[in-house]
């Protein structure tokens, strides 16, 4: 037990930095779910639009209303400026200008851009937008064969227009309880938080451990290799654990949820992954780096997973060759059980078993590499006799 | 003697490992990683035929016909499988279908998730009901004009003109490639860290060692803090140029200006690393983490890792965004896109400009100490 | 007369509670190797700091070359060669580079600058490194880089700090020949150590150093002088009756002797004879005796009889 003993000190005496970096990321946590209003993308959302009448017509007027209807339509914007700036950082989402002499167009079956739009960044709301604003001149134009006036036959179009379809998301039988998507949400960046905290904190210590002159020592004890790393995993485990509860435990304070049902599932999947970051650390601080190449490494490693695997961009958007290449990361089954609490996907027990399967196996991958690593650095450094019986 | 210094402090920074680690490897591999990530995303738009069960209620000639219409052609847009209730359930928990269209009086949809596929099921089920209630109204109240009532609504309508926004580049998963520049130049604040502890005698032995030598402190920082700079201004070069030219990076704007403005934003990482260098009497190690922590922390508000933060920022607290010098590497980018004048550009530029002088100043000003009350 | 290089006058300098130096006093001439020779803590480091300027002091006055010694003093910075006590180089570059580069810090004319790093090079043995970064050097070969990179520019006053801490014999050597060498070619040294084998081996005055205070200072024999101890007589003898031992002690010049049951040390000062008088005793009463010798008295004496305390054992 010495070496376990030993590292938990170790571990107590980075404790101050490792503080900061929990405090930091747990504020980024909390922002990160904060920022994330909850949906997903591709719902059918509104769109935060604005809408500049400049013919100002009772025909504009309906068109308006119609565009207004079921969006979010602002008018504190002052200038041009905001108004880009605005739509670049995707807090809104399309302008539109009806420009002088609508009606009138309208009138004279004039259909080709008597409406102007704006946008920044493609996506279905915007193209959907953009064909919802074609269907509505076309359905007016419809309704004027039946003689009726502009004004009548938008006033046609627009009821016509308003038929909902109901959609139900389907679930499987007794599967049905609401997940605390908010609390889903705060899961869902775990990966980040945990490869990050855990990589910033774990490693020094593991470092500081390794050190060639205290391994030197160490492999001149009586302790064998096998049990000096399996101390150290069991040692980073309570720390992991620790870490994981705290996580957990204040995410569910904050977010004002009781876990219950499946939210259960989610919160062993952030063990498996708190587990696997550990391990990876672990496997990293086999190489004994600097405390410049362990942030970078954290650095490409988390960004890089969670951009890949769907943490901070839904994998929904990503495309199946990046999706195809995540599934090779612990991440995209981490966010793929998430998803599938959250509805996004179908849930099934044996998928969601899966996903935490995959996820332990990455961290016994990892384990056998750490001691594979572990052998090859330290153990077969010393000189060996060769079966000749020299030194080789 | 500034020369001389120069050329060293050149070298020291191109030879330590932390340099070709910050600023060559991570821009390299995290830019890649950002490429393949967002490349594809618009792959996914493009639409695919979309199986969907039907599941008969009763019968519904009008959208009968337009089902028709949309599993005929080239490219159809659905499907159509017709299956029992209980079997078109077990295709959509499979996978084999992605909705289940119950056809009664009106038509309802069952999907099994909230992606995209379902949206578009969505939108395609909410035209057929449109065509259906145009129909119905025109057979109610004059079923003479149909045939002129249908080519109308079949006939091409292109009512909305759309009006480009920007010369540029519009793609919003460029801000990821701005941010990852502004991270690359704000790791800078590694090398300006080592101006500030090599020259300060009660910060390491070299800098006990320079400051006994016949080198005023003043040539000695200035020429590590030129040094830096142009070793910066070399890597960010090299990020842009990697992004740009084999990523393939789309940035819009005026090339040019763009590597002389990510040469500025490394100068004022440099300027950030020798201020927090220069402050106080903390080892090395721990003002390392503190600069890698508050430069995670800027990355982060200024969108890194979540594209929208910035336009949260932008709403909840305006001031966040002005103050934070990675935001404002980032938007100086974005103007230099999105903007065809360039005031917007300048303004940034200008912040950049007060904040490396600010850093500069503050940090010569704990530099300066000629005498340590300990070493 | 010779010109004085340092002249330390009444510094006080401390750390909080602590008095590192108290009311010290110095004065080194143009030429000499001046030894400070103190235990670890007795203030040898914080002097030569407050000296090159580097160390805010409480009280007190230092001049170099004549001049009162400030940090933008670089006119006598540049008269002045420092070996750090703990090495100071920089790990990016070789080992030509690191002596280039500092002695560039001095010197601007390139072709001087070559011409002197060449030398360095040559007078520290490391002809055969010059391409090394340091982390591939052994410890022996990192002092000397060390030094190289201090003496480079030729200095005349050259301040070496410990320079032999963690060295082996023979690099330890070669560094103390070196130093003389230096010193021949006209430079004057400041030397710290605590081995006091190397400060008598090469310096020509000595400062003995404790808590801060100048205890002792002179020329090796004049320090030596200070003390009734001139000589120690050892004899290793198995048994040793008390009359006769009381006899020895009784002898002319002897004032102290000391038997641990296999060696008696007899201590004389001054006076002619006295082994041989100390051994007609032991022959007259037939005791047999094993190995004898006699030891001058060394700085470790000085620094015992002074403060009562060796000075390899105090606050090591």
């Amino acid at each position: 037990m010495q070496v376990f003993n030993a590292f938990l000190r170790v571990l107590r005496s980075k404790f101050g930095s490792a503080i900061i970096y929990i405090v930091l990321f747990f504020i980024v946590g909390i922002m990160m779910t904060r920022a994330d209003s909850g949906t997903s993308v591709w719902e059918k959302t509104k769109m935060v639009m604005v809408i500049e009448d400049l013919d100002d017509t009772p025909e504009s007027r309906k068109l308006v209303e119609f565009i207004s209807e079921g969006n979010v339509v602002k008018d504190d914007f002052t200038n041009e400026d905001d108004i880009t700036d605005a739509m670049y950082y995707t807090m809104l989402d399309y302008v539109v200008t009806i420009p002088k002499g609508y009606a009138e167009k309208l009138a004279s079956g004039q259909t080709e851009g008597i409406i102007e739009s704006r946008h920044m960044h493609e996506s279905y709301a915007v193209a959907n937008m953009g064909m919802l604003l074609d269907e509505y001149v076309s359905t007016v134009m419809a309704y004027r064969q039946l003689g009726k006036t502009p004004l009548e036959a938008s006033e046609a179009a627009c009821k016509a227009l308003e038929a909902k379809v109901d959609v139900t998301i389907a679930q499987e039988e007794g599967k049905t309880e609401d997940a605390a998507s908010m609390m889903l949400i705060y899961f869902r960046y775990m990966p980040y938080i945990f490869l990050c905290v855990i990589m910033n904190t774990l490693c020094p210590a593991l470092v500081a451990m390794n050190k060639k002159d205290l391994r030197f020592r160490t492999d001149c004890s009586g302790l064998t290799p096998q049990s000096y790393t399996m101390q150290q995993f069991a040692a980073s485990a309570l720390y992991i654990v620790a870490l994981w509860a705290v996580f957990t435990v204040v995410g569910a304070v904050i977010n004002g949820v009781m876990f219950s049902g499946r939210l259960w599932l989610a919160v062993v999947n952030g063990l498996v992954f708190a587990l696997f970051s550990a391990v990876f650390a672990l496997f990293v601080s086999e190489f004994s780096p600097n405390p410049n190449v362990i942030t970078a490494i954290t650095q490409i490693a988390s960004l890089g997973m969670c951009f890949l695997c769907g943490v901070f961009v839904d994998q929904a958007l990503l495309g199946g060759g990046v999706l195809a290449a995540a599934r090779f990361l612990p991440a995209y089954w981490y966010v793929r059980l998430i998803r599938m609490l959250n509805g996004d996907i179908v849930f099934t027990a044996g998928e969601a078993a899966l996903c935490l399967g995959i996820q332990a196996g990455f961290v016994a991958v990892f384990v056998l590499l750490t001691i594979l690593v572990h052998r090859a650095r330290y153990v077969s450094a010393a000189p060996r006799k060769t079966a000749a019986g020299s030194a080789a | 003697m500034f020369l001389h210094n120069l050329k060293y402090e050149i070298k020291l920074v191109l030879r330590a490992k932390s340099f070709i680690i910050w600023l060559m490897l991570f821009p390299i591999i995290l830019g890649t990683l950002f490429k393949v990530a967002f490349g594809s995303i618009y792959q996914n738009e493009t639409f695919d035929t979309i199986p969907v069960a039907v599941v008969k209620i009763s019968e519904n000639e009008v959208f009968d016909e337009m089902l028709t219409a949309l599993t005929t052609g080239e490219q159809p847009a659905l499907k159509a499988i017709s299956e029992e209730e209980a079997k078109a359930k077990e295709m959509l928990f499979d996978g084999d279908v992605k909705g289940i269209l119950y056809v009664g009086k009106t038509v309802e949809l069952s999907v099994s998730g909230r992606g995209m596929t379902q949206t578009i099921l969505q939108e395609i089920v909410g035209r057929c009901r449109v065509y259906e209630t145009v129909i119905r109204d025109t057979m109610a109240t004059d079923p003479s004009s149909l045939e002129a009532v249908i080519k109308e609504l079949s006939t091409e309508v292109d009512a909305c003109r759309e009006v480009p926004v920007t010369q540029g580049n519009p793609d919003v998963y460029v801000q990821y490639f701005y941010n990852l520049i502004a991270m690359v130049a704000i790791c800078g604040c590694n090398t300006g860290l080592h101006v500030s502890i090599d020259n300060q005698a009660n910060q390491s032995v070299v800098g006990a060692r320079k400051n006994c030598s016949g080198t005023p402190k003043s040539i000695n920082l200035t020429a590590g803090l030129i040094g830096s700079c142009i070793s910066q201004g070399v890597s960010m070069i090299f990020c842009v140029t990697f992004l740009r030219f084999v990523l393939q990076v789309n940035f819009g704007g005026n090339l040019l200006l763009l590597y002389l403005c990510s040469v500025m934003a490394g100068c004022l990482g440099v300027a950030m690393g020798f201020f927090i260098g220069s402050v106080g009497r903390a080892r090395f190690e721990v003002k390392v983490a503190i600069a890698m922590s508050i430069s995670m922390v800027l990355c982060f508000m200024s969108g890194l890792m979540m594209g929208n933060i910035k336009g949260i920022l932008a709403e909840t607290a305006p001031w966040a965004n002005r103050i934070n010098p990675v935001a404002i590497i980032s938007d100086s980018f974005y103007c230099l896109n999105i903007y065809s004048d360039y005031r917007r550009f300048l303004t940034k530029v200008l912040g950049m400009g007060i904040y490396i002088v600010i850093f500069t100043i503050l940090g010569v000003l704990f530099a300066r100490r000629k005498k340590y009350a300990s070493i | 007369m010779k010109p004085t290089v340092v002249k330390i006058d009444n510094l006080v300098k401390r750390y909080g509670e602590l008095v590192a130096l108290d009311h010290f006093s110095l004065e080194i001439k143009e030429g000499e190797i001046f030894g400070l020779l103190g235990p670890n803590g007795s203030g040898k480091t914080t002097t030569i700091n407050c000296l090159l300027s580097l160390l805010a002091y409480d009280k007190g006055e230092i001049e170099v070359f004549g001049r009162e010694m400030t940090p933008t003093c670089y006119d006598i910075k540049s008269e002045i060669g420092v070996i750090m006590q703990n090495v100071a180089v920089l790990d990016e570059l070789s080992v030509r580079e690191n002596i280039d580069y500092f002695c560039g810090l001095y010197i601007t004319d390139k072709e001087k600058r070559k011409a002197c790093v060449e030398e360095a090079i040559r007078f520290v043995g490391l002809e055969d490194f010059v391409n090394f970064r340091p982390a591939k050097l052994s410890g022996g070969l990192l002092r000397r880089l060390n030094i190289a990179c201090g003496i480079a520019h030729k200095p005349k006053l050259i301040i070496l700090d410990e320079p032999t801490v963690a060295v082996d014999p023979q690099s330890r050597n070669r560094i103390l020949e070196g130093i003389q060498e230096l010193n021949r070619n006209g430079a004057t040294v400041i030397y710290t150590s605590h081995y006091m084998e190397e400060v008598e081996q090469i310096c020509t005055r000595i400062a003995i150093m404790d808590k801060g205070r100048k205890i002792a200072e002179g020329t090796k024999e004049e320090l030596k002088g200070m003390i009734r101890n001139t000589e120690s007589v050892s004899i290793e003898i198995l048994e040793l009756p008390g009359e006769i031992k009381e006899k020895i002690t009784h002898l002319p010049h002897v004032y102290e002797t000391e038997y641990d049951g296999t060696k008696l040390t007899v201590r004389c000062s001054g006076g002619k004879h006295n082994l041989i008088r100390i051994l007609a005793v032991l022959q007259e009463a037939e005791l047999g005796f094993g190995r004898v010798y006699s030891e001058l008295p060394t700085l470790n004496d000085v620094f015992l009889e002074i403060t009562g305390t060796a000075l390899r054992d105090s606050k090591e």
